[in-house]
């Protein structure tokens, strides 16, 4: 072991690598310090908490359970969605590239909907199937088709022709020809798609759970972590969790027409925020122009308020929607 | 040499009449092969020089069965391949192709291509083919490479193994284009010996597209100078050395006339097609 150590720090691509990543933290620890030390804010880093506390909210949140059921959750979502992707997608992508009648009817559509975004389908996924972790897999596995699809389609269809003919040289049948020629020859496309496919499905599926509100057994958690995250801890609360979880009981109710306003009131929570925040600022320029220039602390406790208020805002806002649906 | 005088004659005859093919890619009509004729005896090595791009494969094409051809008749042995009412030829282990750039599947082990013709054939069971393949590499001096893949030999090597690939089959006619064309002075002479060594052991019928003047006339028994395009025999010259040729002869003063006589007949083609080339890119 100690041996192995030995051997990967004498290394000079070892060396050079972990002294950037060193560097890189101090850098990001004097960014985010700049302001308490000089009184002068960097844009967005200056906002960044130093890597000293965020490692010490990362160990904070190492014993908790939902954490760990998070990951699970987040990975058997990514599972899912890639399998399904990969069931489906490989056998589709060959068939485009084997046969052309097939071609002409799928591939035509099949570009019109691949340009979409995956996260674009959000709205529509939490519509179309009946429960929150349907809906996420779905749109992992929207991340990955596509990307499959290409591969194997772009690797099959070069294939070097030489190969056919020799195969059918050699007298070959068409079954053959598939199993022994094209899917081999395809394999390695196969490879690059999924591997991209992959990283897809991990963008996608957190940025899913987010908007769609996560899911159950803990499994909302990146969504109520980063709320909480944010909210709470970045900005001096941490109490808006019994609304984290009246949040995820909503989730848990049966998927039906209400969903469709609850998708609603999310928009229009989302379109008054902005202009609340629009009004905030004006409100500020106007009114405490001394304020903003002023002592740095006085301003940070003003937007911890607000972005604490906000939150409220939103979770009486479900409320009230909730009691409304009811 | 006695092996292979008792083979000529016997099969792999081929007799190309007046074969003409028109490319219609987009609306414009390329002739690439005009009424061209050519008789190859079974048992005789065949070799085609021609500019670049004239349709020497083309006519390869047509043989081995990839294209159709436009007009004219292609027999092997007497029997028709393609001709009017069956204008693309049928594609079969009788006539084995060794590709310009190489097609041995790079998935499998050279034992595996090898094997690959006789397992899909099912002339041989699967152990059987890969005994046999095994053998047949050994003989082409590929023993010790059976578990390598192409990518981990040498092209040398590589072609040789797909030469063998093509022979398990028991081909009447071995179409080879262009086979050594990237290969180094000292490779393809290697290659060349390989390749007589295994025509004076089988005496199958080898039909060779080349440019290389000096490769022609060492292999051929004939050479088949074709036009630019479109492809027209424009005259055979006969190599009349005898066989087993070794390295040597091609310093000899009968091998220098022979190479005049057939540079004489392709430089004349050759500026042809770079005129003809000139004025297509003005």
């Amino acid at each position: 072991m100690t041996n192995f150590l030995q051997t990967l720090f004498n290394n000079t691509t070892t060396r050079r690598g972990v002294g950037a990543i060193i560097i890189f933290v101090i850098l990001w620890h004097i960014g985010s310090q700049l302001d308490e030390w000089t009184g002068y804010d960097l844009l967005g880093i200056g906002l960044v908490p130093p890597p000293g506390d965020v490692f010490a909210a990362f160990l904070e949140v190492i014993p908790l359970h939902g954490y760990w059921m998070s990951w699970v959750a987040s990975f058997g979502r990514v599972i899912t969605g890639f399998l399904v992707a990969m069931v489906i997608g490989i056998p589709f992508g060959l068939l485009l590239a084997v046969n052309r009648y097939f071609r002409g009817v799928f591939f035509p559509p099949f570009e019109i909907l691949r340009p979409i975004p995956p996260l674009a389908w959000v709205p529509a996924s939490l519509i179309f199937w009946p429960t929150n972790e349907m809906s996420i897999a779905f749109v992992t596995f929207l991340g990955a088709f596509f990307t499959i699809v290409i591969n194997v389609l772009g690797g099959a269809r070069s294939i070097d022709i030489s190969y056919l003919r020799a195969a059918q040289s050699m007298g070959a049948s068409q079954l053959d020809l598939f199993w022994k020629i094209v899917l081999p020859g395809t394999l390695p496309s196969i490879f690059t798609g999924a591997a991209v496919g992959m990283g897809i499905t991990w963008e996608v599926v957190l940025a899913a759970e987010m908007i769609s509100g996560g899911g159950t057994q803990g499994g909302g958690w990146p969504w109520l972590f980063y709320l909480e995250l944010l909210y709470g801890r970045f900005l001096g609360t941490n109490s808006c969790r019994n609304d984290f979880h009246w949040h995820c009981r909503l989730s848990i109710v049966k998927r039906d027409k209400k969903d469709r306003l609850l998708l609603h009131a999310l928009a229009t929570f989302i379109l008054t925020r902005t202009r609340t925040q629009i009004k905030n600022l004006k409100h500020s320029e106007f009114e405490s122009p001394e304020k903003s220039h002023g002592n740095n602390k006085i301003k940070k406790e003003g937007d911890k308020r607000s972005a604490f208020q906000k939150s409220q805002q939103f979770f009486s806002f479900l409320a009230r929607r909730e009691q409304v649906l009811r | 040499m006695a092996k292979n005088t008792s083979k000529v004659g016997k099969k792999g005859a081929l007799s190309i009449k007046n074969v003409t093919k028109i490319y219609d890619p987009s609306g414009v009509n390329v002739m690439a092969v005009d009424d061209c004729s050519m008789e190859i005896a079974g048992g005789e090595v065949c070799m085609i020089v021609g500019p670049s791009g004239c349709g020497k494969t083309t006519l390869l094409n047509g043989i081995a069965g990839f294209h159709s051809i436009t007009e004219g008749t292609i027999h092997l042995d007497g029997e028709l391949l393609c001709g009017p009412g069956k204008p693309k030829a049928d594609q079969s282990a009788e006539r084995m192709v060794v590709f310009q750039h190489g097609a041995l599947f790079p998935w499998k082990t050279l034992q595996e291509n090898v094997a690959y013709g006789p397992t899909v054939q099912k002339v041989l069971s699967p152990a059987q083919a890969t005994e046999k393949a095994g053998q047949m590499l050994a003989e082409a001096g590929l023993g010790n490479f059976l578990k390598k893949y192409p990518g981990e030999v040498s092209s040398g090597m590589a072609r040789r193994a797909e030469i063998v690939r093509a022979l398990i089959n028991n081909p009447k006619v071995l179409l080879l284009d262009e086979p050594y064309r990237a290969m180094d002075a000292l490779t393809k002479q290697i290659m060349h010996e390989s390749l007589l060594e295994t025509y004076d052991r089988t005496g199958v019928t080898i039909f060779f597209i080349t440019h290389d003047l000096e490769e022609a006339i060492f292999l051929g028994d004939k050479v088949h100078i074709v036009t630019t395009r479109p492809c027209q025999l424009k005259k055979t010259v006969e190599v009349k050395i005898p066989r087993p040729r070794s390295y040597e002869t091609q310093s000899s003063e009968k091998f220098r006339k022979l190479l005049e006589e057939v540079n004489d007949a392709v430089h004349e083609e050759a500026v042809k097609a770079f005129k003809a080339g000139e004025r297509e890119m003005a």
